[in-house]
């Protein structure tokens, strides 16, 4: 108010007042900010939204068209065309159906012009079938048979019988599975191990000695035995599929064709039509289920992620196992042990650049060194005969153990540079006061700088998981595979298998988005993948950051 | 050890625990020998690049073994086994012609002697063995050719099955067992090798004089043969394979041609491709021919060029391994290497010899290997190829052996000759040469001697050159830039990395156009305009997007925004122009607000941005998108794009409107500015804004005229933008990476130049605006500059990771190895090569070598852009203490 009354010498003119806050400026950069966040908020709400869409029913439309043609199918895109060319083609848009008849047509999709629709209706009992192969299927239960009887008829009595059968089918079929799967698989793991055998005795003592011949016989021995497993093994899994055999639903598919499938071949058939909201949750999460806990079908591009899942996770877990101690024994001696000088800085600008050298390079150095030399190594010590009697390396190639290694090693100077930080936010008076009552500079680090180091330490942990669960690039060539069906880590002994090779979610999402045979009909299932994947990576970055918040706590509260 | 008085001056009572001082020296230990090992371990990564790429470079290296004399006179045909253990020779001359001789190149001893009456060789004149295999063909005296398999077939012998004494000692030797060789190999292995010598049928039709040449190669239905007499007359004859398609049998047929050759040429030399589709005929005074014989029942003469220019006379003609390259020596020391190829090249090492011919081909010479030193123009003795890659041998009547690359260009080895040897003269001047299957051995026949090399060849086909210099491969039009390692022609692999690296910078260069304005611009704001509440929730989030995992972004970009963008083109090309205007323009409507409540709302501007002038853009961008398609690119930019219809007009609006709002821009501050700034001494504050605005809308009119005057001049000037920046769409493309690598690094950039912006003394700020300069002022002139190495340093991370990124631009980029700076056409990098192809090339391999080679040069780069940050950045830490 004073100031106002006294007179102002030098006034700007209005222009120049005008061009001092340059307006316009400050908005270009707001719209940069405003044009970053919509970036990554609007990938995110379009990863999440179509991720946690994948599995809700959405309701089957029975399309007919003009020339009499029915379409069964889900829409699941419209293309409203743009109003010239609208007026062109003289509609207003189409729509994209994604129709469950891929053994008669060849497609899974097919674009419908509005134009071409004459009529378009929900019947009540439209079902859909997920198979166990060739895809999925749109119909309506018509009957129930079992060889020839007719166990059921009418859309309605199918419905109770199938829910009342097809839970013992498939417990069957599961049952045969899993015989197949685990039981026979050790049977055939016995009998390669006793080939082994055979072989690293030919190799240890020579051909033909009397270590080998014994060894012979052994194996002759267990494999009679196991021929005589494998004999009842196979009577409980013929008389379980033979119990399945002749249980068959028949579906009317859109062109009036009835498809029988057998009963044990469904994984679940919905009605979307009908259900409640209720029952939608129920098949939602029932699908969710599935996708977390099962294993992949149908070329990755239905099923579950289980494995990947659990590749990712043990991957990750090995690295941080490698990456942890290492890591804070360098920064330790980066920090508390070497002397100032240049070659410490020089060794510090290094560990920073090997941050930004790109993952790739880990990747072709981890095949390189890892898998051509050390592997190669290990196979030559240890693992010779099954090079000799497979021609397969063990070692020699890419595994879990070499993958994880090398994002170890990828994750190295982050954890490094991140448990440096931590290490210099220790004040130094705390190491004094330690010094001061006598402690040795091992008790002080132990007692006094990693405690309180330690949040810092395992920020940068977790940030590097987060980074290593994301990496794909250098996994491609040290062990991600598109389908290994045998976990890296399960309940045969020694449990742990680091030479196995595995699945990794990253490397799903390039896999099945890029290389699937029918990669828009596997388009929702990559995106539930990447929902997944980046909510892992959320996770772990959250946790990052309120540990960091944490960390900083303590250390105000410290301050005094 | 002597107590010292203490500080209290008593003496300690009581010594340090011996455990505590164990434990401090051993987590000494630990923690200096850890530490460094794995500070070791992890600079190790780019000493092994090194140590596996090094190899590329290593020379040819070649040893002489031995010198052994032989008595038979002429050899008519020379071959070695596939170890390079033992060799054979046809004898061409005196009473044992036609019978075959197998030598241990160990020693020298003569192991195998199958006379001519065994071998059904006799009376031949003319014998072809195509390096690599057992397929020959032999031409006779009397005029008949058969086809046959002559050679040493060695097959896995257990070393259980033979007595000791039946076992060579040395690693190479060999012995005769039961009318065959047991050779022993590295490793304790045994290989059977035995003499095989079968004629096939007699021809259709022979000819009338002795054979004086011939050639073989294999096809699918069976062995085609060409053959010429003394008198020049040509026969070509291939047995072709059916099935018939009821009963399923196989029936082979064999058909023949005779080719009447143009008058007066007599035809010395006769070739065909690989392929069995050409036939070449030379004569020695070098005018030659070409037939196509794709149909055998129809040979047509395509062109006829001079395969010997000038005086020289052609004394040799080889096919090289793999496609229809002929490697052609002459009587003055050169070899020529040519094939036909579409096209002509501009400025290439050589000119065309070929006039064009009705199938669109024409000879062309890709290379000359002029004799090693121009005094010695003395004729080429022999040519021999090598059978697994574009290797080859020449002997000349002087100077003894060269080992040549025809790729490459390059003299590979010029192996020793021992003093013995040399002394015996023109004894080791070969007639017959032959590389083994292994690339591991040389042999050499001259009169009177064999002469063996173990030579280890190295990578003669990759050099600096090769690498990184245009080189002219076959099929090409001319000298080019390629990286093609598998497909069809993979017998002539292309490590040209200058794709690669182009790819890797347009990537680069376009991503960070993209990014690097979005980025830094939006840091100024956040750290000067923003209330620290709001930052504290934004800057997280958008840190959040720096860890994506980049296979995301790839799988967006790629797969879900390709198709979209693909589809709204034109939108997002003036979106690009209009956003800005209309966000520039709210900011002039909002100074026309009376100057307290700008003040009251400053806060909201990030909302009226987000929420009113960005979709107001967009939207607006939408609407005029199909008008300013038809008035630029004629209706479709699309097909404006493929090159169909349209003039250049609208690439050029294009291309300059940047530069055409710099200019305006640039103009308004130099000499509106100041003038206004005179003139509006007494205006009202909205006076003053309404004025800015009228300013900013004329500047907006200007850049567009000024734009079209630009795009009118330099339509006019028949230039176009297409085929330089603009140029056909494809899906996935530069501008596909460049908006899925912003996601990764916008966040990269904008953490750490809000960092820096940050981190700038608050004592510079709260002067600058205690002195009476609006932030904006301060921001500009104060803040920035103070922080600009570490705006910098920022900028450089971002470049790093640019430049490695891999997935998004696997994904996103095509993979297809093009040299164009087409922002809409796809490129592939280092990084994607090396994911791709690493696994499948075999392990110490060139291909393997050259991925490396490409890991290294990336390596390279991004510790370079890092350091050069990582210094600025402390020079700015330093700088940053001083103010």
């Amino acid at each position: 108010m004073n100031s106002e009354s006294l007179p102002r010498r030098r006034a700007r003119s209005g222009h120049a007042n005008l061009t001092a806050h340059g307006e316009p400026w400050v908005w270009l950069t707001a719209s940069s900010l405003a044009l970053a966040i919509a970036m990554i908020v609007g990938l995110l709400s379009l990863i999440a939204w179509r991720g946690l869409a994948t599995f809700w029913p959405v309701p089957l439309e029975l399309v007919t068209l003009a020339d009499g043609r029915r379409v069964f199918g889900e829409v699941t895109e419209r293309e409203p065309l743009e109003p010239t060319t609208a007026a062109i083609a003289g509609h207003p848009g189409r729509r994209l159906v994604r129709t469950g008849d891929f053994d008669a047509s060849g497609n899974h999709f097919e674009w419908i012009d509005d134009t071409l629709i004459a009529d378009i209706s929900q019947p009540e009992w439209a079902t859909v079938v997920e198979r166990l192969d060739a895809g999925r299927l749109h119909g309506i239960p018509r009957r129930l048979r079992h060889g020839d009887r007719v166990v059921a008829e009418g859309s309605v009595d199918v419905g109770e019988a199938f829910a009342r059968e097809h839970p013992i089918a498939r417990g069957r079929l599961l049952r045969a599975v899993w015989i197949d799967k685990h039981e026979r698989g050790e049977l055939q793991r016995q009998r390669h191990a006793a080939r082994l055998a055979v072989v690293q005795a030919g190799l240890d003592a020579g051909a033909g000695s009397q270590r080998q011949s014994e060894a012979e016989r052994r194996e002759r021995q267990l494999a009679g035995e196991i021929e005589r497993r494998e004999q009842t093994l196979d009577e409980e899994t013929a008389k379980l599929r033979g119990e399945n055999a002749g249980w068959v639903v028949e579906f009317e598919t859109a062109s009036g064709a009835s498809v029988p499938v057998p009963l044990d071949g469904i994984v679940r058939a919905w009605q979307p039509n009908r259900l409640s909201l209720a029952g939608n949750l129920g098949v939602y999460l029932s699908r969710w289920g599935e996708f977390l806990g099962d294993d992949p079908r149908e070329a990755n591009s239905a099923g579950g992620v289980f494995p990947a899942i659990w590749g990712t996770v043990t991957m990750t877990l090995i690295m941080a196992i490698f990456v942890a101690p290492f890591g804070v024994l360098a920064a330790l001696y980066l920090r508390e042990y070497a002397g100032r000088g240049p070659v410490t800085t020089a060794v510090r600008v290094a560990i920073n650049n090997l941050a930004g050298v790109p993952s790739i390079v880990y990747g072709a150095f981890g095949l390189g060194f890892f898998c051509y030399v050390v592997g190669a190594g290990i196979d030559d010590v240890f693992f010779k005969a099954s090079l000799v009697a497979d021609g397969q390396p063990t070692f020699g190639t890419g595994g879990l153990l070499w993958a994880s290694l090398t994002l170890a090693l990828l994750t190295l100077p982050v954890v490094i540079v991140a448990t440096e930080e931590a290490l210099s936010a220790v004040p130094n008076s705390m190491r004094e006061g330690s010094y001061a009552c006598g402690a040795g500079k091992w008790q002080t680090i132990r007692r006094i700088v990693l405690p309180r180091a330690l949040p810092g330490i395992m920020t940068g942990l977790i940030l590097a998981m987060a980074r290593g669960a994301g990496e794909v690039a250098p996994l491609m060539l040290v062990g991600v595979k598109k389908l290994a069906v045998e976990l890296p880590v399960d309940g045969t002994f020694p449990f742990v298998h680091p030479e196995r090779e595995f699945m990794h979610l990253a490397y799903l999402i390039y896999d099945v988005g890029f290389q699937s045979p029918n990669s828009q009909a596997a388009r929702p299932m990559v995106f539930t993948i990447t929902f997944l994947l980046v909510a892992i990576i959320a996770l772990l970055n959250v946790t990052a950051i309120w540990l960091r918040s944490r960390l900083r706590r303590r250390f105000v509260s410290q301050h005094f | 050890m002597q107590a010292k008085s203490t500080f209290t001056g008593r003496p300690r009572r009581r010594a340090t625990h011996p455990w505590v001082r164990a434990s401090d020296s051993i987590a000494r230990a630990v923690i200096t020998l850890g530490g460094i090992g794995t500070i070791v371990a992890v600079l190790a990564v780019g000493v092994f690049l090194i140590a596996v790429a090094a190899p590329l470079f290593k020379g040819a290296f070649g040893s002489l073994d031995l010198v052994s004399p032989l008595t038979s006179g002429r050899t008519a045909a020379l071959g070695a086994d596939e170890s390079g253990a033992v060799a054979w020779l046809l004898h061409g001359e005196s009473d044992v012609a036609g019978g075959i001789t197998v030598v241990g190149l160990a020693d020298g001893q003569t192991l195998l002697d199958k006379p001519a009456s065994d071998t059904g060789l006799a009376g031949s004149s003319a014998v072809r063995v195509p390096p690599g295999g057992m397929l020959a063909a032999v031409g006779f005296a009397d005029g008949s050719f058969r086809t046959g398999r002559i050679g040493l077939d060695s097959a896995y012998q257990p070393a259980e099955e033979l007595r000791p004494d039946q076992l060579p000692k040395q690693v190479g030797g060999a012995v005769t067992v039961d009318g065959s060789l047991v050779v022993r190999l590295a490793g304790d292995r045994f290989s059977r090798v035995s003499l095989i010598t079968e004629l096939g049928p007699p021809p259709t039709l022979p000819l009338g004089g002795p054979v004086i040449d011939i050639d073989v190669v294999s096809l699918a239905g069976g062995p085609l043969v060409a053959a010429v007499d003394d008198t020049g007359r040509i026969r070509v004859e291939a047995v072709t394979s059916k099935r018939n398609m009821l009963t399923g049998k196989m029936t082979s047929t064999p058909k023949g041609v005779s080719i009447e050759p143009p008058v007066g040429f007599k035809a010395r030399f006769i070739r065909t491709s690989a392929l069995g589709d050409q036939l070449f005929l030379i004569a020695t005074s070098g005018e030659a021919h070409r037939y196509l014989i794709r149909d055998i029942d129809s040979p047509v003469l395509m062109e006829s060029f001079d395969a010997g220019p000038g005086d020289a006379e052609v004394t040799v003609v080889e096919r090289l391994f793999g496609g229809a390259t002929l490697a052609v020596g002459d009587s003055l020391g050169r070899v020529r290497i040519m094939f036909a190829t579409r096209g002509v090249s501009e400025g290439g090492e050589a000119a065309d010899v070929g006039k064009g011919a009705a199938d669109g081909l024409r000879m062309a010479v890709a290379r000359t290997f002029e004799p090693r030193r121009a005094d010695e123009a003395v004729a080429i003795t022999a040519i021999a190829a090598s059978p697994r890659s574009r290797l080859f041998a020449v002997s000349d009547a002087a100077r003894g052996v060269r080992l040549l690359q025809s790729t490459a260009g390059s003299d590979v080895l010029e192996p020793p000759v021992a003093r013995a040897a040399a002394d015996a003269g023109p004894s080791i001047l070969a007639a017959r040469l032959c590389i083994s299957s292994r690339e591991n051995r040389l042999l050499a026949i001259g009169r009177g001697s064999l002469a063996v090399w173990s030579i280890d060849t190295g990578y003669p086909e990759i050099s600096a050159r090769t690498l990184l210099a245009p080189v002219w491969y076959e099929n090409y039009v001319g000298a080019s830039h390629a990286w093609e390692t598998t497909g069809h022609e993979a017998f002539e692999s292309k490590f040209g990395l200058v794709p690669l690296i182009f790819g890797t910078l347009k990537a680069t260069l376009y991503s960070m156009l993209f990014a690097t304005p979005i980025a830094l611009l939006a840091a100024i704001y956040a750290s000067q305009f923003m209330h620290a509440r709001w930052k504290a929730r934004i800057k997280p989030t958008i840190e959040m997007m720096a860890s994506l995992p980049s296979v995301v972004l790839g799988f967006m970009a790629g797969l879900v925004f390709a198709p979209v963008i693909e589809r709204s083109l034109m939108p997002l090309l003036a979106g690009c122009f209009l956003v800005p205007v209309v966000i520039l323009l709210s900011a002039h409507l909002w100074q026309l607000l009376p100057s307290g409540w700008r003040t009251r709302y400053a806060g909201w501007r990030l909302a009226v941005v987000a929420f009113g002038a960005l979709p107001v853009g967009i939207a607006l961008s939408r609407t005029l998108a199909p008008a300013a398609e038809r008035f630029l690119f004629g209706g479709n930019v699309t097909s404006w794009l493929d090159g169909r219809g349209g003039s250049g007009f609208g690439g050029w609006v294009f291309a300059s409107l940047p530069l055409a709002a710099i200019a305006a821009t640039a103009l308004v501050g130099r000499f509106v500015n100041p003038w206004l700034r005179r003139v509006s001494g007494s205006w009202t504050h909205r006076r003053a804004a309404a004025a800015s605005l009228l300013v900013f809308l004329c500047g907006v009119v200007a850049t567009v005229a000024f734009a079209v005057a630009v795009a009118v001049l330099f339509d006019s000037l028949r230039l176009d933008t297409r085929g330089g920046i603009f140029g056909t769409y494809v899906q996935r493309n530069a501008l596909i990476v460049a908006i899925g690598m912003s996601f990764a690094i916008i966040p990269l950039i904008f953490t750490i130049a809000d960092d820096a912006l940050s981190s700038v003394p608050e004592h510079l700020r709260s002067a600058s605006l205690g002195a009476g300069a609006t932030p904006w002022q301060t921001a500009v002139r104060v803040i920035v500059p103070a922080a600009a190495s570490g705006l910098f340093s920022a900028v450089m991370i971002g470049l790093g990771r640019a430049v490695g990124e891999t997935m998004i631009v696997l994904m996103a980029a095509g993979n297809t190895p093009l040299v164009s700076w087409n922002l809409f056409n796809g490129f592939q990098t280092l990084s994607a090569a090396i994911a791709t192809e690493l696994p499948e090339a075999a392990r110490g391999s060139a291909h393997y070598r050259v991925l490396f080679l490409a890991a290294l040069t990336l390596f390279a780069i991004t510790f370079v852009v890092n350091t050069v940050a990582e210094l600025v950045r402390q020079r700015f830490r330093k700088r940053a203490y001083e103010l």
